[in-house]
């Protein structure tokens, strides 16, 4: 006995020597690995982290920069102004919007264009296009391609990203509100501002994979298949291939990562899900149609 | 026959076939093929503004949004529509309605 705890006092005193001797090393070599990493992420990644320190807009601020914004968005492309489709997409957008980290006014529009797209404006105005609902097969895709577009408002994406950018044409309109006084025209600007950008934009890369990633667990959250979005992505690639397609698809591509690079991302992540969720084909069919 | 009619002939079928490639090019650009098989029948409010439907204006051929359709001002009209949009929000009833009939998860 005595034997053993004389061996254990020198094991226990030897350990302690050793750490006092190496931790220091070691711990630089971890701090030299950690800033090396840091390193490599893209420059994108670093401006936003950048932008995420700026103070975020007010509620109000958001709110009245994301009425203009949708404002202009109507006026460019028309809104489906059909009552039952109208209000379809709103209940499924709000189905998946009420396990949203950030609880906002989340409202859901149509876009009457033929380009495939959403698009996620500050304050929670969420707009799909028409072809892009034309090119659905389910519910739980249309609650996969929304759940997306929540994140991005949710986490403020788009807001971090815009404002990160030096010399754009969102931080000249910042500068000069600063010394205007008339609301409206501050407004105007300022949307045609967040617009240029939001069209011109690609968000990180880490941004985009989180929103279909944080995106599909809502929508399966909410009850949906946790497949909805994977799968009208691997349509979207199917379709791509097609050249007569690139002016429907340009500015969605434009903007996001490759599809097939999207669903490679996702796959994993939807293998791993709960697969007791709904599609709910039937009552997609008979509203969008 | 008179000598000249052959020549009048001639000159009236220059002309048929002058007017029908003119007409040609006042015809409307063909509609797009589209991209999925469905189409969707809709109200929208940029066909009630327009009697033609826009197809692809305002997007480039790469698919980008242009310049001139970036310059697009909002009108009352488009104003009153976001509105509707924040008025087109569910009440919980309804939401909680739809969840049930689809069998989803209740929050």
């Amino acid at each position: 006995m005595k034997r053993a705890l004389t061996i254990l006092t020198l094991t226990a005193a030897s350990a302690f020597l050793v750490n006092a001797q190496f931790g220091g090393v070691f711990n630089k070599a971890k701090e030299k690995m950690d800033a090396a990493k840091q390193k490599a992420k893209p420059v994108s990644d670093r401006a936003e982290r950048v932008a995420e320190n700026y103070t975020a807009w007010t509620p109000q601020e958001e709110q009245e920069i994301g009425e203009a914004t949708a404002a202009k968005m109507i006026a460019m492309f028309g809104i489906i102004e059909t009552p039952q489709l109208a209000r379809y997409v709103n209940l499924v957008g709000q189905s998946v919007a009420q396990y949203a980290p950030r609880q906002i006014p989340y409202r859901f529009g149509i876009l009457d264009s033929e380009i495939v797209g959403a698009f996620a404006l500050p304050g929670g105005f969420i707009f799909i296009t028409k072809t892009a609902l034309e090119g659905m097969a389910n519910e739980a895709q249309l609650a996969g391609a929304l759940g997306h577009e929540i994140v991005h408002v949710s986490e403020r994406h788009l807001e971090a990203a815009i404002r990160s950018k030096k010399n754009s044409s969102w931080a000249v309109e910042e500068a000069k509100a600063k010394t205007s006084s008339a609301a409206p025209e501050v407004l105007r600007r300022r949307a045609d501002a967040f617009l240029t950008e939001m069209f011109n934009m690609r968000l990180s890369r880490d941004k985009e994979d989180g929103a279909d990633e944080r995106g599909t667990l809502m929508a399966a959250q909410a009850g949906y298949a946790a497949n909805g979005l994977l799968e009208f992505l691997r349509t979207l690639a199917v379709v791509q291939a097609k050249p007569e397609n690139q002016r429907a698809l340009g500015q969605l591509l434009s903007t996001h990562p490759p599809f097939d690079e999207r669903v490679n991302h996702l796959a994993p992540i939807v293998e791993k899900s709960d697969k007791s969720g709904k599609t709910l084909e039937a009552r997609f069919r008979s509203t969008v149609k | 026959m008179k000598p000249y009619i052959p020549w009048l002939l001639a000159l009236a079928s220059l002309a048929m076939a002058q007017q029908g490639s003119e007409k040609k090019k006042d015809a409307p650009p063909p509609e797009p093929e589209p991209l999925f098989q469905k189409k969707l029948g809709y109200k929208s409010s940029k066909t009630t503004k327009e009697s033609t439907t826009l197809g692809f204006n305002g997007i480039d051929p790469s698919g980008k949004v242009d310049q001139k359709m970036l310059a697009t001002t909002p009108t009352a009209a488009d104003q009153a529509n976001v509105k509707k949009m924040s008025d087109n929000r569910p009440t919980d009833a309804d939401l909680k309605a739809f969840v049930k009939e689809g069998g989803l998860n209740a929050k």
